[in-house]
């Protein structure tokens, strides 16, 4: 079901969708202003769904003017009208 | 039987319920027995009842005192038991009569002397165990307690800064998530690339094996270490072969175009000739040093980095881009830094530091090493140290200098008994196990020969600390420019 699920979710839609809350997670947690981040939803695998982690969407974010690539993740429910439980980290 | 009347030591069989009921400890002596598989419970000491009302008071009053007298107790406690045990034995030994000889082979068969030692050595692990817990009670206590002060008080803004910057390094995320978002970020990189480059141009000019980069370099004739070591530091980095297809070409007459500075939108186009990779006459052969020294230049020629072709390019490449052509003897003494951000321009950040001071007393630089690098420069080091990560770190580092001039020697790492560095001297950092806390590292000299140290011993032996880290929105910034200049 959860498979079937993913199917028919477009990971870039949804981290479009979620946009303001990725950029929130990463503002909050490195004390950047929203503006300064971009999220790489042009590139085929700046968004993807995780395969480490179930139901897990994996989204790349770009610190444009401290040069630092953010990932930030969060789990999805109700079929992708829900992201919770996000994180960040550096990548590099 | 001789031995009918000596007696064992009771010990309580922990099967038998009424046995356990009647060795319920009444006295603080009782609690402080030996017991197998129990052992000696000073625990119980600490929460026993009688008292405690008033010794909660007396620990909320004093805390520190309060552990200090329950240690000591337990501490004297431990001696009493021991010096019981030998009394109670030494009565019973002279109660059975027997001569010396026949009681210390009495104890050596059985086993006495072993199980009262056994018994000492328990207690003492047993109070050890219970030091350190207090101990590391009231230190987290104490440390909680100064951390709220400090943020009271006016904390100093480098240390502000730096906690923030270590709190955003702190890993929220699994490796394996981590890990999977550096694949998925190569495949990024790949995809946003034009590489000018082929795959089997740069396997045969770059690489020893197939599918590894293996940049055994050896710096030849020419005091160039600083160039050496930071291009084979930048080999260490799995981004190498990107930077290096999407910024070089060999032509079809073997000359080589390279944009410096390395996936730069307007790199300067640097063309090596075949000719300007071979050895050059020395123009400064046998004439005195143009920066100093007495000794006459006995090196007739002056020879490139020996090593595959693509390396010995980059280092033609640097050199030709700063002096204006490939001129050996001017690129001589150097940073590892200049030429990194030489070559990486501004999709590298600097990340350097170094420990050497002018003293304006002695009129001369003093080298005392990383080891002597003030609180908030020895964060950043051991910062980067511990989460050197190849993907994004690229490090060059250089010996304290000869305390002797200019002599070039060999000098034992201290605290080791089989490395040797040169003063005065680069190396680059291929990596770092940040848990074992050793520093692995490449001599120009010889890049294949790693060097292990610990951190300890790299901080002592090492004064400059020359490195870069990879900023990743500018190589994807400047790839995506690369793409769309190429695509117009």
């Amino acid at each position: 079901m959860e498979q079937d699920n993913k199917k028919i979710i477009n990971p870039h839609e949804l981290a479009k969708i979620f946009e303001s809350q990725i950029k929130g997670v990463v503002s909050e947690k490195f004390s950047i202003a929203p503006d300064d981040l971009a999220l790489l939803l042009e590139d085929k695998d700046g968004v993807y769904f995780s395969k480490e982690e179930v139901d897990t969407l994996c989204c790349f974010v770009v610190g444009e003017k401290n040069g630092f690539l953010y990932l930030v993740t969060g789990k999805i429910e109700e079929s992708g009208k829900s992201l919770i439980n996000l994180k960040s980290d550096i990548v590099s | 039987m001789k031995f009918e009347s000596f007696e064992q030591p009771k010990t309580a069989d922990q099967n038998n319920p009424s046995d356990q009921k009647e060795k319920q400890p009444e006295k603080e002596e009782d609690l402080l027995k030996y017991e197998p598989g129990v052992g000696i419970r000073f625990t119980e000491l600490l929460k026993k009842e009688s008292g405690e009302t008033s010794e909660r008071q007396e620990e909320e009053r004093n805390p520190d005192e309060f552990a200090t007298q329950k240690i000591q107790s337990a501490e004297s406690k431990t001696v009493e038991l021991g010096t019981d045990s030998q009394q109670r034995l030494d009565e019973i030994e002279r109660s059975v009569g027997l001569p010396a000889e026949d009681i210390s082979v009495i104890r050596e068969e059985m086993g006495l002397s072993g199980r009262l030692g056994k018994i000492g050595d328990e207690a003492n692990r047993l109070l050890g165990r219970l030091k350190e817990k207090v101990s590391g009670l009231f230190a987290k206590e104490k440390s909680s307690d100064t951390a709220t002060e400090k943020s009271e008080s006016n904390e100093r803004p480098e240390y502000s800064e730096l906690k923030d910057y270590l709190k955003r390094e702190q890993r929220e995320l699994s490796r394996p998530v981590i890990e999977e978002a550096k694949r998925k970020r190569d495949q990024l990189l790949e995809a946003r690339g034009i590489l000018s480059m082929s795959k089997a141009d740069f396997d045969t000019n770059f690489s020893s094996k197939e599918f590894e980069v293996r940049a055994d370099l050896k710096q030849q004739n020419v005091g160039d270490c600083y160039a050496v070591a930071a291009i084979h530091a930048m080999s260490r980095s799995p981004h190498f072969e990107t930077i290096c297809r999407s910024s070089m070409k060999k032509l079809p007459d073997g000359s080589w175009q390279v944009r410096v500075p390395l996936m730069s939108e307007n790199g300067q186009m640097v063309t090596i000739t075949p000719e300007e990779l071979l050895p050059q006459k020395n123009r400064q052969f046998l004439r005195r040093s143009e920066k100093g020294g007495v000794m006459p230049d006995l090196r007739r020629k002056l020879m490139p980095v020996k090593g595959k072709e693509g390396l010995q390019v980059l280092e033609a490449a640097f050199i030709k881009q700063k002096f204006g052509s490939v001129d050996r003897l001017a690129a001589e003494g150097g940073w590892g830094d200049e030429v990194l951000l030489s070559l990486g321009g501004d999709n590298f950040k600097k990340y350097s530091i170094d420990s050497s001071t002018y003293n304006p007393e002695k009129k001369k630089w003093e080298y005392p090493g990383l080891g002597s690098l003030d609180e908030k420069n020895m964060a950043y080091l051991d910062h980067y140290l511990e989460n050197f990560d190849p993907e994004v770190h690229m490090a060059t580092v250089s010996t304290k200098h000869s305390k002797i001039g200019e002599v070039v020697g060999f000098y034992k790492a201290k605290g080791t008994t089989a490395k040797f560095l040169v003063p005065g001297h680069a190396y680059s950092i291929s990596s770092v196990d940040a848990e074992k806390r050793m520093v692995n590292l490449a001599n120009p000299w010889d890049t294949s020969k790693p060097i292990e140290l610990t951190f300890d011993q790299f901080k002592e032996n090492f004064s400059g600390f020359n490195a870069i880290r990879i900023d990743s929105a500018k190589l994807l910034s400047s790839m995506r420019h690369v793409a769309e200049k190429k695509a117009a």
